[in-house]
This record gives C-alpha cells, structure tokens and sequence, in this order.
C-alpha cells in the first residue's frame, strides 16, 4: 500500500486568514436555520467510541442508552471480545466527547462503545471492532476522537469506514493533533475534524485543504470529565464531538440525507462558507434550472 | 538508577519550552509505567518509580496515542494521579504526549503547571509532540522501553492483512520471518 498523503498543513489552522474563502457558491435558502433551526436532535442516536462514558455524570443529563452500551476487550490472541451493557469510564475522555455532543444536541441518545481501558493498550483490533459494531448497530452518528498510527490496520478500517458511508451512518473522527498520518480520519467516507479558534460551540469551517474537511471548537473547552466533574482541556478530540453534535441536529431535523449530503449541508454552513463573497449567480439558480428542465422532459416523456 | 543525560536533556527541553515547572518521562514496562527521567525540584524522588498504565492522564495517552492537554481546579484530585502523587504535587495544569516509535507507543512525556497558571496550549502541544518522537526513539536505543511484542496469533493475523493490502510486501515479509525462523 502506498504511503498516504499527508496534509499539507498541520490540522490545526493557526491563521485564520486561511479559512477565509476568497469566493463560495452559495446553495441559496441553505443556511444554518434550514439546516438545524430549532432542532434538538430528538430521534438521532450516536454512538461515541472511546474510554466508555459516565452514564450517570450530571452534564448529560439522562442521555445515555447505559445498558445498550458496550465494552470491547481484546483476548490474549488478539481477538476483540464484546462484553454488553453498561460500563465506567476508565479516564474521562469519551465522557468528555459524549458531553459535548449532549451540550449541542440535547435530546439526542448516546451509547458508549467503549475501546479504550486498562488492558486495552494499543489493541488497533479492539477500536475497529467497537467501531464495526457501531455500524452493524445502525448508528445516525459515530463519533470517534480516536485514531491508529498503525498502518497495517489501514486497510480494515477503510473497509468498516466504508461500510458506515453505505449504511447511512455519519462517522466524525479527529484529525491526528500532529502532522502525521491517522486512520481512519485520512478517508473521504468521514468526516475528520480539527481545531479552530473558535470559543461560540456552533461556529465551524470548511477546511479547503483535506483530508481534515472541517474545523470546530476544540481550544480550551469546558468539559464533563468523569467521577461527575468538569476539566478544560485542547485538542482536536474536542473538535470532533462539536461536529458530530451540529451533524445530530440536522440528521434530526432532515432524517432522509444520507452521509453525504449531510457533508454538503455541513459545508455549505460553515461560518467561512456562509461569510464568502459570492460569484455571479447562484447555484440555486442552477440547480433550479436544471429541475425545470428535468421536470420538462418527464412531462413531454408522459 | 543514573539519570541518562541524553533523556534528561529532552525532559529539561519540553519543560523550558512548554513553560512548565516540572516535567518526567515515562517508558512502559509491562502494565505500568517507570520514571526514567524528571526536571524540577522533586525529580530526584520519583526517578525509577513506577505508575499503574491503566489509569490516570499517562495512562489514556499511552493506550490511546493521543495527547492530553487539561486544567482543572486547583484541587483537582484527578490530575493528580500517577507521577505527581508520588511527587505530593497537586497540579493545576497537565500536558502529556505519547513517545511513539513507528506505530507504537513506547512512553509518555508529561509536563505540569505552566508559569503563569495558564493552560497549555495547542502550540505547547505540538512542541512536547515533537520532542516525544525523539525520546521515543531514545528510549527504545537505550534499551529502556521495548515496542509491544505481539502474540503469535495477532502477529498471524497481521500478516494476513498485510497479504491482502500489500502482496508484495507481504512476500518480502515473509521471506525475511522465514529465513529468520528456519535460522531460529
């Protein structure tokens, strides 16, 4: 396999010059209020795959599916072995992603498939295991603060990465903090998030260089953490719930767009999309043109 | 145990350039984690101690790879766990990065309470990363970590994936673990 490309700079955007667009086209009514006004994100389930998740811990509020959970161990062979049910969260991380989530669609259902915890070092076997089982689940969202490094494993998780795309199921992933190649967020079937400067939860970006597409609060955020308390804490596993939680509220709100289109919607939101100068005409105009005509030529087929 | 100099100068660098007042490295042993480095004025007690891998800031960053950059209340028990408790330090502000070498991670590199009482920042972040890789690789040529070994049937299973992603090195491979097991 050959050796990916890596991003041509690091997944943080420090200058941010470099999200303004010089020009965007715009898909006319398309804007943050068709997109998830007055959404909760009722009826969107996501899964966060990580250390496992505080079910309990007072920020989320009731949120999470505890029992419908599950722990992934990995056997002496290797072998991932699925424990179900509930589980604790062994550092506060994934409890700090699912609160993030919470925090932007509140009446969206959490489960926490957990590969993260003692004993769990390292097993790449484990991560595509809890995220292959997010898919078979069915999951509206997954969302996965977590890479490998590990390139031999690159292969299964584009097949599992793909599997979700097909299936309808939104995988959210965080780019590598590092300029280094990470998997599963190099692939075109995620959606892999970084930092931003932002400090408003809602306000992200098209990044017009990828693989990282977008970019989303995730520089000292406040944060649940476990044992019920809170920490502030910087990285791009921040900036991926963010997404995954603006991506919750539009699944809930148009529950009939597929992967894809949910990526368009994102794009087409984005705070430096939305701000772009735009071109002569409109896409819209386009689009609409394009369906007149459609229209017109099933008419004259009838 | 003698500090290495070479480990004590990477700890001593991500420390001044982070802004930190004290900082150590980790390399995995087994299930826990040794001290085999530490800038600041308790380094000297907590050189060679061991922490529990499976737990704490060091211990989500070694299994995950990702780094950890937190602040809490100045009480904060949890970021307390691991090296600064035996150091009796309670620490308002933690930095720590994964020492990866290849696709393993070998140790951590962890710093606490930057000047100033601010938080670490992404810059800090990519600083410590930075320096991370080369004690990783430091480690790893003194002897004081060793790469996870895999079990005979993950290795299998690695070398199944392999053969179907990349034939081609898959037989330069194998040939290779051939020639060596026969030799064995």
């Amino acid at each position: 396999m050959t050796e990916p490309a890596l991003p041509p700079r690091p997944a943080y955007t420090r200058e941010s010059i470099v999200l303004r667009l010089p020009r965007a086209v715009s898909f006319g009514e398309l804007d943050p209020e068709w997109a998830w006004g007055g959404s909760t994100g009722a009826g969107v389930r996501v899964a966060v795959v990580d250390s496992g998740v505080e079910a309990d811990h007072p920020a989320l509020e009731g949120s999470v599916d505890a029992d419908a959970g599950v722990a992934i161990t990995v056997d002496d062979d290797g072998n991932p072995v699925e424990v179900p049910g509930a589980h604790r969260d062994d550092f506060g991380h994934g409890t700090a992603c699912a609160g993030i989530i919470h925090s932007i669609a509140p009446a969206a259902r959490i489960t926490s498939v957990k590969v993260l915890g003692s004993g769990l070092t390292g097993k790449a076997a484990g991560f595509l295991r809890g995220l292959g089982w997010a898919v078979e689940q069915g999951f509206d969202i997954i969302n996965l603060s977590l890479g490998t490094t590990r390139r031999d494993w690159a292969l299964p998780f584009y097949e599992v990465c793909d599997e979700a795309y097909f299936r309808g199921s939104l995988v959210v992933t965080a780019a590598n903090n590092v300029t280094r190649a990470s998997f599963p967020s190099l692939y075109a079937s995620v959606v892999s998030v970084a930092c931003n400067l932002a400090t408003d939860p809602m306000r992200f970006h098209f990044n017009p260089e990828p693989p990282t597409e977008f970019l989303a609060r995730g520089i000292d955020v406040d944060l649940a953490w476990r044992d019920g308390g809170r920490m502030r804490g910087t990285g791009n596993s921040y900036a991926a719930p963010h997404i995954a939680g603006i991506a919750a509220l539009i699944r809930s709100k148009h529950p009939e767009l597929r992967p894809f289109q949910v990526k368009a919607v994102l794009w087409a939101t984005a705070a430096n999309v939305q701000e772009a100068p735009r071109p002569a005409g409109r896409l819209t105009n386009v689009l609409r043109s394009a369906t007149t005509s459609i229209r017109a030529t099933t008419a004259l087929r009838r | 145990m003698a500090p290495d100099p070479v480990l004590h100068a990477l700890v001593r660098a991500v420390t001044d350039v982070t802004g930190a007042s004290a900082g150590w490295l980790l390399a995995r042993a087994g299930d826990e984690l040794e001290v085999v480095a530490a800038q600041g004025s308790e380094a000297a007690a907590v050189l060679g101690a061991r922490v529990t891998a499976g737990a704490g800031t060091a211990g989500y960053v070694v299994a995950s790879g990702q780094p950890l950059a937190l602040s809490g209340a100045a009480d904060d028990p949890r970021l307390a766990e691991g090296v600064p408790a035996l150091m009796g330090r309670q620490p308002a502000t933690v930095l720590c990065v994964a020492c990866e070498v290849g696709d393993d991670v070998v140790g951590a590199l962890e710093v606490i309470d930057k000047a100033g009482g601010g938080a670490f920042s992404f810059d800090d972040v990519e600083l410590a990363t930075l320096l991370a890789g080369i004690a990783g690789t430091a480690l790893v040529a003194r002897g004081a970590s060793v790469p996870d070994v895999p079990a005979p049937a993950e290795l299998a299973a690695g070398l199944h994936r392999l053969a179907d992603a990349d034939p081609p090195q898959y037989a330069a491979v194998a040939a290779a673990l051939d020639a060596l097991l026969h030799r064995a």
